[in-house]
Formats: C-alpha cells, structure tokens, sequence
C-alpha cells in the first residue's frame, strides 16, 4: 500500500484490522516501564535499571503538570541519586518573543518545564529525552531533551552531561517545587543496539 | 512489565499525485502517544496545517515556536490565529520534513500538547510546541497546506507508540 492513485482530491487513510501495514513490531524499540499518577508525586523514580543494560539507549516520554503555586515549574532529572554538582546542562528556548540560552550546569539536569498550578486547566507538558548509551562504563552518560506546553512562557531543547562514567542505575524525576499532579505520565523506553 | 516492542508503524501514504489533503482515520486508540513524519514539498508556497479530529478551526489552538531561518535569524514567536493550525511559521515550497510528537493523544482527562519539528531546505530550521485545548481523544489526523498541494512523492508515516 506504498503507492495511492488519487482519483478524488483528498486522500483519506482509514485503519483496518486486516491492515497489512498495522501490527508491524519493532525489534530494537520497546517500552520497558510507565508510571501513571492516580495523584498527586513528589518525585518518580525509575530503578534497578541494570536489568535493561542489554539496550544501547533510554528514552523517557513524559506528559506532566505540577502543583506548585506558579504559572510553570522546571522538570529535572537526577541520576544515581547523584547530588554533587556532576551535571553539565544547556538550554535553548523561544520564548514567544525571542529565543535564548543558558549554562545551567549543576547538581541535576533540566529537561523542560511543566505547567504549574496558575496554568491553564487541562494543559500538560511534553517531554522526549532521549538519554544515550548510559550502561556504557568508558563515557559520560548524554542526554538530549526536547519539551514544552502550549501557553509556556518557555519552550525549547535541552541537554546534558553526567560527569560520572558510572552505568545509569535509577532515575528520579522531580518538578521545581511542589508535586507532580494525577494525570501526570512518565514512561521510559530501551533501544537495542542490535536484536 | 514485561518489555513490548513499540513504535509501530501504523500506516503510511506515499502521495502518487498531488493532493491538499491528507487523512488517517480511525486511528487505534490503545497506544500513548502518535508520532507523525512528513517528508516532501508543496506546489505553491504555504506550509502544512495540522488539523485533528478534522478540526480546521482556528479555535481552541495556540502555539510558540522558535526558528532559525535565512528571513530573520534566530527567532521566537506565538503563531497568530489565522495561522495556528501551521506546524511551521513561514512559508515554503522546497523540500520539507517534519516530526510531530502527539503526546497522551487518547486521554480524555487533559489537552493534548505536539511537539513539532520542522524543516524546510530553503527557508529554516524550527521547533514549535502546540496546545490543541480539548480534552477529545484524537481519532484522526487531517493534514492540508495554506497553500498549494503536496506534491508528488510526498510521503506521511504514523506510528503508535505503547505507554
């Protein structure tokens, strides 16, 4: 079903169960563990991740809002409970109005921002970090995060360096202050490098 | 939890002729989150329009984006109401490619929020973040452009995401 010969202006794909196309697996991507919050979090932590050291990379896919008492709060990730000032972390965003950058390194990484309790209701952040070959022992563990909500007085990419050659063992995520609200979803994702 | 194979091509459409419109219906409801991959160009210069559910009002949307462009630099912007359906803020005709990431696109308890990447060859580089305010499930994506047809070749894939 590559190729659709147009006999009407538009062209309207329709799923069907019998779809040759639908169905199809990957054998290098897979979803590995999702959090969902029935209520409200102070953090959510991924762990015991050596059980996955037979995939290449992680990819976290995050939809969040939290309740602190502002328009938005800032998500951030920490490794290994790692507290010391181990984390290279730079950021560029639109604004709406122009577009920056920081140095923002530190003792956690930044991944984004997360609509806050002033926020509009309903809206949530989205979040794809993409965290590379963190069960390799010879380099820094990288990550690279793109997130933003519609309304945010920031939007933009992320990304970051843990300075410890360590394999990735557990990954907490936190917001700014405050909790993450029910309806919040963290999902994490394992890419092989060969099946 | 056991590991699931995930990202899964749900279909495909390689356009044989021109069109301004391109649907996929009836989209499966049991994954998190749709990403969506644009590769092509348009007949005239526009850029293309994102339009779920078959929504093509200009209500209930809003979007910021930033770009990189040969017009105007490094910039930031929100997408005027007229143009907030674009998944881009200037227009183009040469060969474009897009990622959108429709993020939680069955929940009925929030918004739903797309993370757009956006590239035209003679124009920019961009990244744009849009609210689409209803808490609906998404069960169709209808692209159309602002102006012209997508050509020949052009080619769109959605895949399913598990969460």
């Amino acid at each position: 079903m590559a190729v659709k010969s147009l006999a009407q202006q538009s062209l309207n794909q329709s799923f069907s169960t019998n779809s040759m196309l639908s169905g199809y697996d990957s054998n290098y991507f897979h979803h590995l563990e999702t959090v969902r919050l029935g209520g409200s979090a102070a953090s959510v932590t991924f762990s015991n991740l050596q059980r996955y050291s037979d995939y290449q990379h992680l990819q976290l896919r995050l939809v969040t809002r939290d309740t602190r008492a502002a328009s938005a709060a800032v998500l951030h990730a920490r490794f290994n409970g790692d507290t010391a000032s181990n984390y290279a972390v730079h950021r560029l965003i639109g604004t709406g109005s122009s577009v920056t950058s920081a140095n923002l390194s530190g003792n956690l990484f930044w991944l984004g921002l997360s609509p806050s309790n002033s926020g509009a209701s309903g809206n949530f952040a989205a979040t794809v970090c993409d965290i590379l070959d963190p069960f390799e022992t010879n380099k820094n563990t990288t990550i690279r995060s793109f997130n933003g909500f519609g309304g945010s007085v920031e939007f933009g990419i992320f990304s970051g360096a843990w300075l410890n050659t360590a394999a990735v063992s557990s990954i907490l995520i936190f917001p700014q202050s405050d909790n993450f609200t029910s309806g919040s979803r963290f999902s994490l994702y394992g890419i092989k490098a060969r099946s | 939890m056991p590991a699931t194979p995930t990202y899964i091509l749900l279909n495909q459409i390689t356009l044989a002729a021109a069109s301004s419109s391109v649907t996929f219906s009836n989209i499966p409801q049991n994954y998190g989150d749709l990403v969506l991959c644009i590769n092509g160009s348009l007949s005239s210069s526009g850029v293309t329009q994102l339009n779920p559910n078959g929504d093509s009002a200009n209500t209930n949307r809003s979007a910021v984006y930033m770009s990189g462009s040969v017009i105007a630099g490094a910039s930031s912007g929100t997408l005027g109401a007229q143009n907030v359906r674009n998944i881009g803020s200037l227009n183009g005709t040469s060969r474009f490619n897009a990622e959108i990431q429709l993020m939680d696109y069955s929940a009925t308890d929030k918004h739903k929020t797309f993370l757009i990447r956006y590239d035209d060859s003679a124009v920019a580089t961009e990244a744009m973040v849009q609210r689409y305010a209803v808490t609906t499930a998404l069960t169709s994506l209808n692209l159309t452009t602002s102006g012209g047809n997508f050509t020949v070749g052009t080619t769109f894939y959605l895949y399913g995401v598990y969460a």
